[in-house]
């Protein structure tokens, strides 16, 4: 403020009046239905003439058999849609590649299980083998190996459902 | 909008008034040359302008990180990361984002930086007349989440801050409506509207009985940017257009200031087009049928409710905002469904609330404060 009355003394008192009335002034006009009226109306107007003037120029350009504004736009929006087709096939690639990570583990998963009940069939038939073998302690054996085989059998079938 | 060929076209003026005042009034009755003294200070400042080196704005060092046809995303140079989650910033369709990034030493960006933050801003781009169809459901569904899931790949990090500054704001709620399952770590909103129910003379100006978007997209396509900056200073004249007129002859003598000044002259009337269907939707949904808010926004057949906004939520309102009063901002603190939400009031502008003394001194602190909170609740 102390700067303010430094920089102008009188026209500061003038300043002040002058904001405070045309604050009031601009106020009421802006607060007014007539004044959205007046600013659409230039609005309209301004526009309608603007419009007048894009499309002579249009009809110039085309008369000249040169490319007009909205040729060149036409050919910008087409790149434009290009631009978001590509972007929505790298998109569906993306999925597909993720997709096709998970097959991957899938089919690597599969086959890690496949080798698995594969040894495990060995190990069965090499334990039926030896249950098969005539021995001393056949019968004792032979109950043996048949708890055991249903019991793996089980096991077997879990370790699958895993 | 102030240059230095209309300063000495004024000073001009107030000496013809002077003269002839000088030539018709009786002797003793002047104003012992007080005018002629207030010409050859605007002539000094006028000088001053000329002279001045226009400052560049938007120069902290950044990277673009992503980009779709005119948006492009920025990720700013960090020099010492400290927070885990990235920042997204989405700006609105009105202006450039350079008031975010003013100069080094009024920059938001710049400073949440310095702070520690992965910082990436969403610029829309300048829209050409090819992009007039474009609109609003158009940036939030193709745009912006291919935005935010580059900045999730660059940054190494799910989880996120969504920041939105005036239209951007609106957009970054929209979004996280949308995206209820969205890893956000808060949202920000900086004097953002959400409810149109109290939009000033906007309500009488664009009033569907006299205003009709779509005649006026139909012959301009685009909206010119300064419509837009003309419509927003017309809304308080005086305070717009003649203070900063009045402070720039105040302090004009300060180096200082005169680069502030011009920085900030060269960002409000550095426009970009509004979109022209974009331009329609947002006056239609938002400015006249006040749909967001009232719960009846529907884009891509999804419908957009505020309530699915769950994340920690921090408001800032600025109690002289005339673009965007505190109320049209504070009714998204009873539509969102967050438990954590915080408000704060400035005492400031629009713009005051981002860049300036004021911003530096409560609005910076408070962001970078809440930010950290929420990223140690992240954690």
């Amino acid at each position: 403020m102390a700067e303010q009355q430094t920089a102008f003394a009188l026209p500061q008192t003038v300043i002040h009046l002058f904001e405070k009335q045309w604050a009031a002034a601009t106020g009421a006009f802006n607060a007014n239905d007539a004044f959205a009226d007046l600013m659409n109306a230039y609005l309209k107007g301004m526009t309608q003439w603007q419009e007048a003037w894009i499309k002579s120029g249009e009809t110039w350009l085309s008369l000249m058999n040169l490319p007009t504004r909205e040729d060149v736009s036409r050919i910008a929006e087409h790149a434009i849609h290009l631009e978001e087709r590509i972007e929505q096939a790298e998109d569906r690639l993306e999925r597909l590649s993720a997709q096709e990570a998970r097959i991957v583990y899938l089919e690597h998963e599969l086959s890690t299980l496949r080798t698995e009940l594969a040894a495990l069939r060995t190990r069965l038939d090499d334990l039926e083998k030896a249950a098969a073998e005539p021995s001393a302690a056949k019968p004792a054996a032979s109950s043996a190996a048949k708890s055991r085989k249903n019991g793996r059998g089980k096991n077997a079938a879990s370790d699958v459902a895993e | 909008m102030w240059q230095s060929n209309h300063l000495y076209a004024l000073a001009e003026q107030l000496r013809q008034t002077d003269n002839r005042t000088a030539s018709t009034s009786s002797p003793g009755t002047g104003d012992d040359g007080e005018i002629a003294r207030l010409a050859a200070r605007i002539e000094h400042i006028a000088r001053r302008l000329e002279q001045a080196v226009l400052p560049t704005i938007g120069t902290t060092p950044r990277t673009l990180v992503w980009r779709k046809n005119k948006s492009r995303l920025y990720r700013y140079a960090c020099g010492n990361r400290r927070f885990a989650l990235p920042l997204f910033i989405v700006y609105g369709l009105i202006k450039r984002p350079t008031i975010l990034d003013l100069t080094p030493d009024d920059s938001l960006i710049a400073y949440l930086c310095g702070a520690g933050f992965d910082v990436y801003l969403l610029d829309w781009g300048e829209f050409g007349p090819e992009d007039v169809s474009i609109g609003l459901p158009e940036l939030l569904f193709d745009h912006l989440p291919r935005a935010i899931r580059a900045m999730q790949q660059a940054s190494a990090s799910d989880a996120f801050h969504l920041l939105g500054y005036c239209m951007g704001g609106t957009l970054a709620a929209v979004w996280a409506a949308l995206h209820p399952q969205a890893p956000l770590a808060s949202l920000v909103l900086i004097a953002s509207p959400i409810d149109f129910a109290e939009i000033g003379e906007y309500r009488r100006w664009l009033d569907p009985s006299r205003f009709d978007p779509e005649e006026l997209v139909r012959r301009v396509g685009n909206i010119p940017g300064h419509w837009l900056t003309w419509a927003n200073l017309w809304l308080r004249p005086l305070e717009n257009i003649w203070t900063p007129l009045k402070r720039l002859l105040v302090h004009g003598d300060d180096d200082e200031y005169l680069t502030r000044w011009l920085a900030l002259n060269r960002w409000l009337h550095d426009n970009v087009p509004f979109p022209g269907t974009a331009f329609v939707q947002w006056i239609r949904w938002f400015y006249q049928e006040n749909r967001l808010a009232a719960g009846g926004l529907e884009m891509r057949c999804q419908p957009v409710r505020l309530s699915n906004i769950a994340c920690p939520l921090l408001v800032f309102v600025s109690e002289r905002d005339h673009l965007v009063p505190p109320g049209q901002s504070l009714s998204v603190l009873a539509a969102v469904s967050s438990r954590e939400k915080r408000v704060f009031r400035a005492q400031a502008g629009h713009v005051s609330l981002v860049v300036g003394r004021y911003a530096r001194e409560h609005t910076w602190p408070m962001l970078r404060e809440w930010l950290a909170a929420q990223n140690r609740r992240k954690n």
